[in-house]
């Protein structure tokens, strides 16, 4: 299995004018291919920091992150962001502007695929995550938290990258809805072969995975692999 | 990426028409503004021919506007002088005819005579008092050609027929060596053409009433002939440009008129200049200091369509700062998530911008001022709404993302 995402010795301090707060510490570790992740930790412990480090938002303050073997300072992370690293997020994020259907097609759009294809495309994921036709044309605001959170899965899909980012991804979801959502994860890593990490307090979510980590102060230790 | 904008434009309907509706009032406030400016400077413009600069020549003393004794230096630096118009020269002489005697004057000496260069320059003489024929009345006061226009009274009187040339004998003004003393002395006779005829002009002025008009310069060719110093009796004019007042009072200074002073003793030699330029100076002054004051503004009106730019898209921006975070996530570069927000600010204010402008024009604003309230409206707000957008940028999408 190949390793797609490699952290090595990765720190993280934030730094505002008055205050600096250490974040993560030493971590160490490497996500593969098909593979589901947790990492679960108390609230302030670091996972979320260490989710968008590896999402590209920003860069780590000690150590290397790795992606496909490339040091994730040197690339550009807006293009990793746009080709291959999705996040999905508890309050879901969506685009309030824009339908269902349109906020799928969006990061194929961003790609210059072609409207129809794009439109195509965007049914064809909508359809994978369970998701009905009558709800296409629907603003975001106008459906379920269930509905939204598998909208933004399919939106991570039609970004066409292979690595799936959660942050609390069921946080706000009843239980039929969560264990939907915890499905899809599977699915799509143990299916469709991308590497998913998903930051989480729910025990339910870190049973499904296959590796699980446990965060405590910027620190990251394997309870499960 | 940029059919984002489109949504956003066509699905934002609220806060975009608030947009609009600051772009129209925005519009509006430049159009009063600039258009305050334009007005003045319209009245300033028109401000010469509403209220002329008229100038006479008149003694040193300044009492007399007519029967002077103009040195004809002085009308010749007035004839070419590009700095006044509406020039009107009269010179007055006395004639009777055929050709007499000096003894014989008071049987003879009957008619009043004047040499102008333009019907208006007789006092109560109008245009359409004039009867000759068309072609020749155009041309007629500014020609040198030894012809006249004859009172119908003295026509009928002397039994004259326009296109008879009669013989008349000239008498001139003249005035002692200190001239203070008027006197009237033979000049010569000389043949003139009867042109046309006038309405009697008696009982219309409050001097003695014209028999007899000729040419300007057809009385100072008859006072050449003579050898007699000519000397015209009445010389009023227009100031051409009276934004240059400076520069025409020195030109009346170069060719030899000085200011009249009222203290100096009475006479009849016209070298001074009366100059009624106090209302045209007060009302030019006004609009002036109205445009400066307006124009201080100027810099005030730039920093607050600005600041209102700023605001407006400031407070946009931080309600759509999910939006941006969003756009960032999705691998939208920075600088191009805060075009996506001008461009759709650029197009509402230009919205905004051309139904001002139509409003505007419909409650009559100045077509002038649409170009220089356009440029001023788009170059000052968004260059508010660049730096309140710029601003966002400075946002770290972690956190923006975290903390929704």
């Amino acid at each position: 299995m190949d390793n797609m995402i490699t952290a090595e010795g990765v720190g993280y301090t934030y730094r505002s004018k008055y205050l600096r707060t250490r974040a993560l510490s030493e971590v160490t570790c490497s996500f593969e291919r098909g593979k589901i992740y947790a990492i679960t930790g108390k609230s302030g412990s670091g996972k979320s920091t260490f989710l968008s480090l590896l999402a590209g938002l920003d860069v780590p303050t000690e150590g290397k992150l790795l992606v496909g073997g490339r040091d994730i300072r040197e690339i550009d992370r807006d293009k990793y962001r746009m080709e291959q690293a999705s996040v999905i997020y508890q309050a879901f994020h969506l685009f309030p502007l824009l339908t269902v259907l349109e906020n799928v097609m969006f990061p194929m759009q961003l790609r210059h695929v072609p409207k129809k294809e794009a439109m195509a495309q965007a049914r064809e994921f909508l359809g994978k995550v369970g998701l009905k036709e009558e709800l296409f044309r629907k603003m975001p605001g106008m459906i379920s938290g269930g509905e939204q959170q598998r909208v933004a899965i399919a939106r991570a899909m039609a970004s066409g990258g292979q690595i799936l980012l959660a942050d609390e991804p069921t946080g706000n979801l009843d239980s039929q809805n969560e264990k939907t959502i915890v499905e899809l994860l599977c699915k799509m890593a143990h299916e469709e072969n991308y590497v998913v990490i998903v930051v989480t307090h729910n025990e339910k979510v870190a049973e499904a995975a296959d590796v699980v980590y446990w965060m405590l102060d910027g620190v990251l230790e394997v309870v499960r692999e | 990426m940029f059919h984002y904008t489109g949504y956003s434009i066509r699905r934002r309907k609220t806060a975009n028409l608030v947009t609009v509706g600051i772009g129209i009032m925005l519009v509006f406030l430049l159009h009063a503004y600039f258009g305050s400016i334009h007005s003045y400077k319209s009245q300033l413009g028109e401000l010469a021919e509403q209220v002329p600069v008229n100038c006479y020549v008149t003694n040193v003393n300044g009492t007399r506007g007519n029967g002077l004794f103009i040195s004809e230096k002085l009308v010749d630096g007035l004839i070419r002088s590009d700095n006044i118009t509406e020039e009107s020269f009269q010179v007055c002489l006395m004639a009777g005819e055929g050709e007499f005697e000096p003894i014989d004057y008071p049987k003879y000496l009957n008619l009043h005579v004047a040499g102008v260069n333009r019907a208006e320059a007789v006092d109560g003489l109008q245009e359409d008092m004039i009867h000759m024929e068309p072609e020749r009345r155009d041309a007629f006061f500014g020609s040198e050609e030894r012809a006249c226009i004859v009172s119908e009274k003295v026509m009928r009187r002397q039994g004259w027929e326009v296109g008879d040339t009669v013989t008349l004998t000239f008498y001139y003004y003249n005035a002692d060596s200190a001239l203070m003393k008027l006197d009237v002395l033979p000049m010569g006779a000389a043949e003139v053409e009867i042109a046309g005829t006038m309405d009697d002009l008696l009982g219309k002025t409050s001097v003695n009433a014209m028999d007899v008009i000729l040419p300007f310069e057809a009385v100072r060719g008859i006072y050449h002939q003579y050898d007699i110093p000519f000397f015209t009796d009445t010389a009023l004019f227009c100031v051409k440009d009276p934004m240059e007042l400076n520069a025409f009072k020195q030109e009346m200074q170069d060719i030899g008129f000085t200011e009249a002073d009222p203290l100096a003793g009475d006479s009849y030699q016209g070298h001074s200049l009366f100059v009624r330029d106090s209302s045209f100076t007060a009302r030019a002054t006004d609009l002036l200091h109205s445009i400066e004051f307006m124009e201080s503004f100027f810099p005030v009106v730039c920093i607050l369509v600005l600041l209102i730019g700023y605001v407006v898209s400031f407070l946009s921006g931080n309600s759509r700062m999910e939006e941006y975070a969003l756009l960032r996530l999705q691998g939208v570069k920075n600088r191009n998530a805060a075009l996506l927000f001008l461009l759709e600010q650029m197009v509402l204010v230009f919205l905004g911008n051309l139904l001002g402008d139509v409003l505007a024009l419909l409650l009559s604003a100045d077509p002038g001022t649409v170009l220089v309230v356009n440029g001023i409206l788009l170059a000052a707000y968004l260059a508010g709404a660049a730096a309140a957008y710029g601003r966002i940028g400075k946002n770290s999408v972690m956190r923006l993302l975290s903390s929704q």
